[in-house]
């Protein structure tokens, strides 16, 4: 589920009443695909979700690996198990051609991390750290996806949800996808988002709860 | 480097003027000389030992040094390296059966290409003529152990009598000519029902236990509870055979699916007047707030399920049974619109777990009996069996098999076209909490091989915004439809299966691709899917239950092991340590483990006694831990207690022995006893209070604590490293009591203890761990470093004297470490029940038990006395003398 959409795209929610004060907020979990596996070719979209709780360095390894996979894609496998010396010198061509294999663009293929609300704050953080290295490009992007949750009772564990059309609380999310690709042309100066800019200008909503 | 440029390569690629010979070892020991192997070997060799590489030149243009080339093929030709330095190592050591996947290995596929996957089968069988492998010939085939040639000789025997009957039932049909169908069983009110008859060939082997519908299956695939030693009556999976602990956790949260044949849980039915129900239910501990009023209607009215604990009250105390799930029959709209004669009869279900059936039975006939009008109870053990399923790929798993039962030119049930709707949804925890839903399924085997549905794309704005409305408005609730499964007569129907012949027949005469269309002689079977989550917490996974009739549980269990998940794989199947492993993993207690406070918890702790007493006698003396030799430090010897029990018997003598040394002695002698004594009909020396109770005791100052035996269940992370295991002993922090008195005369003051636990316990803000025990002499060293700006005479002379002063290292290591000393008896609380390292955590979790006077007692001195939070424990794994600081919480 989890994807960016644009605000006028979006539908229009009737606002509901304010909650009373015996009452709280319960989150549904948010809907996403199934976590691609690693290994999938490049017509699976390779999309790491980022926690609030999620460890920086392990998201930071993941994604690392993910890259890496991309790369080794891009550049197809090199064995001399042919013999002919022209497929060895296309796959030299591939290896170092950097639009990838067959110059399809296949080194193009990009890892993507999301986070909503709270995690927002740690997804900026990897990108930073990521914007300081050389070998990748960052993108940052805004987007929105749709929450569920429900309305209960607040004491305790006494869940309740009051009538059917109180009960669900509809809210849109927003949310933070990164898109990192190998930057595969070393001294290619492309013009990288300036993070800190946006942390400072406050233009990314830092903390979002539903509404 | 640009693609032009390649062709000018063709110099640069290095090959090796002179191979090396092959390793001695692997030439000389294969009989067959220079044949195919060698060929092999060589192209392999080869391929890994060449390397590619580029000269530097090409990077040079008019004498210029084009850098990004230049750095571009290097970085090539260290890649390039790399790889071959692999290949080297996997080329020549690997066959094929090795390269199969886990869970695709088979016993003896080294010597037999049919273990072998298909598409490995043509290069196992090459690499076996090539090796010269000895395989096996199936006609010289022996039984080689006594068990095998047992095994021989049975299936002879059974043979001989397949043979006899086949005879007998020949001449019989002969005589009369006229073939009955079996009878229905019968369901008995108020009776305990028997299991279903099996067949003769395997009766003998289920005399003391039950099969599951899916034993064949998972007979072959999952250890099983041992024959003489079943559980609950049943022959239930322990684990997979294949190692699964990983790969587990990973399907439950990331990506597959975890399945279980849950047949075992026992159903009840209950039918009568709605009051009479009211009554045996509040009897039996339904007494939720509001659950009788209108925040329980949806529940009443047969679209919400209820989960929580029965109880039964005896000597004015409320004991507790088990956890159980609630579901009402829905009342059609005919049985609420008219109004009736008599007060409408209703019918629900009570889902308990077997090692609390009996007692649950037991108390719920005695309150039936009781009522006017009666109520009727009914044993549904071996009629209702079920499946559970977890993961992000269970909804999608279960939409491939479940398919609503339609007839041509016929609608489906309303609550199967929300099921159908639910495509996308990769979390049960997404859907209402204890949502319901109940219609009919065709049979699962006319769409067998189950096919991947078709989901949905993530950006697809318009489903993903139907999908939402659907969680949010949930039309199943408009719809009261009474599920067919309440139904005995339509649950017998469904269990009345066309042959599989006849099935393949259809199936090949369907057009292709396409699926056999249902015939109105098809029956419906009746199902009904339970959602729940294990914590309210928002990203936990939430499970589906899925309830059928008994025999149609093996169709659908087929058709779920073998769905192609969109996501790869096939959703796994679970034994009981994995669904122990997936509740600890969500920091849940698992019943009956985690709760020796009822009396299927504590007949599981008897048994787990046993077990590891008979583990421990097992092992040679010096090779077991010796609990009377226990040093625990301050003088204090022996382990508290037996070393291989919670010993809750211990915690609750009235004043712990004086005298430690002794009870150590004795220890060996009474166990013997003990364990002679230990019948399961002991009486539970303590009592289960549950965690809301809990909660609200330790969130009030002043309420009364209950009856010293009274126990808790209580989850309990670890602030620095270490693992806790079953038995771990959980003290509390000492108070500032005087000292007291030990064995040899050496006194310890709790107060000392207490001093040195007290520095461990992290601030309440967010900071760093605390820093152990281990770490102070390294920041003793840190405030001791020599400046950077020292210069070198300055900076040898600190050495030096630096390594003077400090007295060198003792020998042998001193073995305290400077860890703190461990409580005394007095301050023992409880015991941990399950302790692991958690994946989930990503360190050291355990679930215990823990007297719940105790626990608040200290609670509420420490809180007096203002310690941080204030519910910190020390937990020392059994036999060890290390304690180690966590913090618990009740669950």
């Amino acid at each position: 589920m989890a994807k960016e959409a644009r605000a006028e795209s979006t539908p229009r929610i009737p606002k509901l009443p304010r909650l009373s004060s015996s009452q709280r907020i319960q989150k549904r979990p948010l809907l996403h695909p199934p976590i691609a596996p690693p290994r999938a070719g490049s017509s699976v979209q390779k999309i790491v979700y980022v926690s609030s709780s999620s460890p920086f360095i392990a998201v930071v390894k993941r994604v690392r690996k993910l890259l890496s996979h991309v790369e080794a894609r891009a550049a197809g496998p090199i064995t001399f198990a042919a013999r002919n010396q022209h497929d060895i010198l296309r796959q030299i061509e591939d290896g170092v051609n950097p639009r990838g294999k067959g110059g399809k663009g296949a080194r193009e293929e990009e890892v993507i991390m999301k986070a909503t609300g709270k995690a927002i704050e740690k997804l900026l953080a990897l990108a930073l750290h990521f914007q300081c290295q050389d070998d990748v490009k960052v993108v940052l992007r805004t987007g929105s996806v749709g929450a569920v949750d429900d309305i209960v009772n607040k004491e305790g564990a006494d869940e309740e949800e009051e009538g059917s059309q109180d009960g669900i609380l509809w809210s849109i999310l927003h949310m933070c996808p990164m898109r990192l690709w190998n930057n595969y042309g070393w001294f290619k100066a492309d013009e990288p988002v300036e993070i800190n800019n946006v942390l400072q200008k406050g233009r990314l909503p830092m903390r979002l709860q539903p509404t | 480097m640009p693609p032009k440029r390649a062709t000018e390569l063709s110099a640069g690629i290095a090959r090796p003027t002179k191979r090396k010979e092959p390793p001695q070892s692997s030439a000389n020991n294969q009989k067959s000389g220079p044949n195919g192997r060698d060929k092999r070997v060589k192209l392999n060799f080869q391929d890994a030992r060449s390397i590619l590489t580029q000269s530097a030149d090409t990077a040079l243009s008019n004498g210029e040094l084009d850098l990004q080339s230049f750095l571009k093929s290097r970085e090539f030709e260290i890649k390039a390296l790399e790889n071959g330095m692999q290949k080297a190592k996997k080329s020549l050591t690997t066959r094929a059966f090795q390269e199969v996947p886990r869970d695709l290995r088979r016993r003896t596929a080294s010597h037999n290409v049919k273990r072998v996957p298909k598409r490995l089968e043509n290069r196992a069988k090459r690499e076996m003529r090539e090796d010269n492998t000895p395989t096996v010939n199936p006609s010289k085939r022996k039984p080689g152990s006594s068990r095998g040639r047992l095994r021989a000789e049975t299936a002879k025997r059974l043979g001989i009598l397949a043979a006899k009957k086949r005879d007998i039932k020949g001449k019989e049909v002969d005589v009369t000519a006229i073939s009955t169908r079996e009878a229905r069983p019968k369901l008995r009110r108020n009776l305990l029902n028997d299991p279903p008859k099996p067949k003769s060939k395997f009766r003998k082997r289920q005399i003391h236990k039950t099969w599951l519908p899916t034993h064949m299956w998972h007979a072959k695939r999952a250890k099983m509870t041992e024959p003489k030693n079943p559980l609950w009556r049943f022959s239930i999976p322990i684990t997979c055979t294949e190692k699964s602990y990983r790969p587990t956790h990973r399907a439950t949260g990331a990506r597959g699916a975890v399945a279980w044949d849950m047949s075992y849980m026992s159903t009840i039915s209950l039918e009568g007047t709605f009051e009479s129900l009211e009554k045996v239910l509040k009897a039996v501990g339904v007494t939720d707030q509001g659950i009788w009023e209108k925040k329980g209607d949806k529940w009443r009215s047969g679209s919400r399920s209820w989960c929580g604990w029965l109880s039964r009250e005896v000597k004015d105390q409320r004991l507790q049974i088990a956890p159980a799930t609630i579901i009402w029959r829905a009342q059609s709209c005919e049985e609420t619109n008219d109004p009736p004669k008599r007060k409408p009869i209703r019918h629900l279900f009570i889902r308990s777990h077997p090692s609390a059936f009996l007692e649950t039975w037991n108390e719920l006939l005695r309150l039936s009996k009781l009522q006017r009008p009666s109520v009727h109870v009914q044993d549904l053990r071996f009629e209702i069996g079920s499946i559970e399923i977890t993961g992000p790929g269970s909804t999608e798993a279960l939409l491939g098999i479940l398919h609503p039962y339609q007839l041509p030119q016929r609608g489906i049930e309303p609550h199967g076209e929300v099921f159908k709707s639910l495509a996308g949804i990769t979390n049960a925890a997404s859907l209402p909490p204890n949502s319901l839903l109940g219609f009919s399924i065709a049979d699962p085997r006319l769409r067998y091989p189950p096919r991947t549905v078709v989901v949905p794309k993530p950006t697809d704005e318009e489903a993903n915004f139907a999908l939402l409305q659907t969680l949010s408005a949930w039309p199943a609730d408009a719809s009261t439809t009474p599920s067919a499964l309440f139904d005995r007569d339509l649950r017998f129907k469904a269990t009345r299966f066309p042959s599989q012949k006849s099935i393949n027949r259809r199936k090949a005469q369907a057009d292709p691709g396409c699926y056999p269309q249902i015939l109105p002689t098809d029956q419906p079977i009746p199902i009904m899917l339970l959602t729940s989550r294990m914590t309210p917490t928002a990203s936990a996974q939430g499970t589906w239950t899925v309830l059928a009739p008994w025999k149609c549980i093996l169709p659908v269990w087929y058709g779920l092991v073998h769905y192609p998940l969109s996501s790869g794989g096939n959703p796994r199947f679970g034994g009981l340590d994995e669904m122990r492993q997936i509740h600890f993993e969500h920091s849940v207690p698992w019943f009956p483990r985690d709760f020796p406070g009822t009396s299927a918890g504590f007949a599981w702790e008897t048994d787990g006694r046993l077990r590891r007493k008979a583990d421990w006698d097992r092992r040679p003396k010096g090779k077991r831990t010796a609990w009377d030799s226990l040093d625990l430090g301050g003088g204090r010897k022996g382990e508290i207690g037996y070393g291989w029990a919670c010993d809750f018997e211990r915690l609750l003598l009235p004043s712990p022995s004086a005298d430690v040394e002794q009870s150590a002695a004795d220890i060996t002698q009474t166990t013997q006893k003990s364990s002679n004594e230990q019948a399961p009909s002991q009486q539970v020396p303590i009592q289960h209070f549950t965690a809301k109770a809990f909660t609200s005791l330790l969130s009030s100052t002043t309420a009364e604590l209950p009856r010293p035996s009274t126990v808790a269940t209580v989850c309990i992370t670890l602030t620095s490293r270490g693992v806790a295991e079953p038995c771990a002993r959980i003290y509390h922090i000492p108070g500032l009591q005087p000292t007291t008195q030990c064995s040899d005369n050496k006194k310890i003051s709790s107060k000392s203890i207490r001093e040195q636990w007290l520095p461990l316990i992290p601030s309440a803000t967010k900071s760093k761990p605390p820093p152990n025990s281990k770490s102070k002499t390294a920041k003793e060293f840190k405030s001791k470093r020599t400046p950077l700006n020292t210069p070198m005479p300055q900076r040898i002379r600190l050495l030096a004297q630096s390594l003077l002063q400090n007295p060198p290292l003792p020998y042998p290591a001193n073995k305290d470490d400077g860890h703190p000393l461990v409580p005394d008896e007095e301050d023992l609380i409880g015991f941990v029940t399950t302790g692991e390292f958690n994946l989930a955590e990503g360190k050291g979790v355990a679930i215990g038990t823990v007297l719940v006077a105790k626990a608040v007692e200290g609670l509420r001195r420490e809180n007096k006395a203002e310690i941080r939070g204030g519910r910190w424990c020390v937990v020392r794994n059994a036999g060890e003398k290390v304690g180690r600081l966590g913090r618990w919480d009740p669950v």
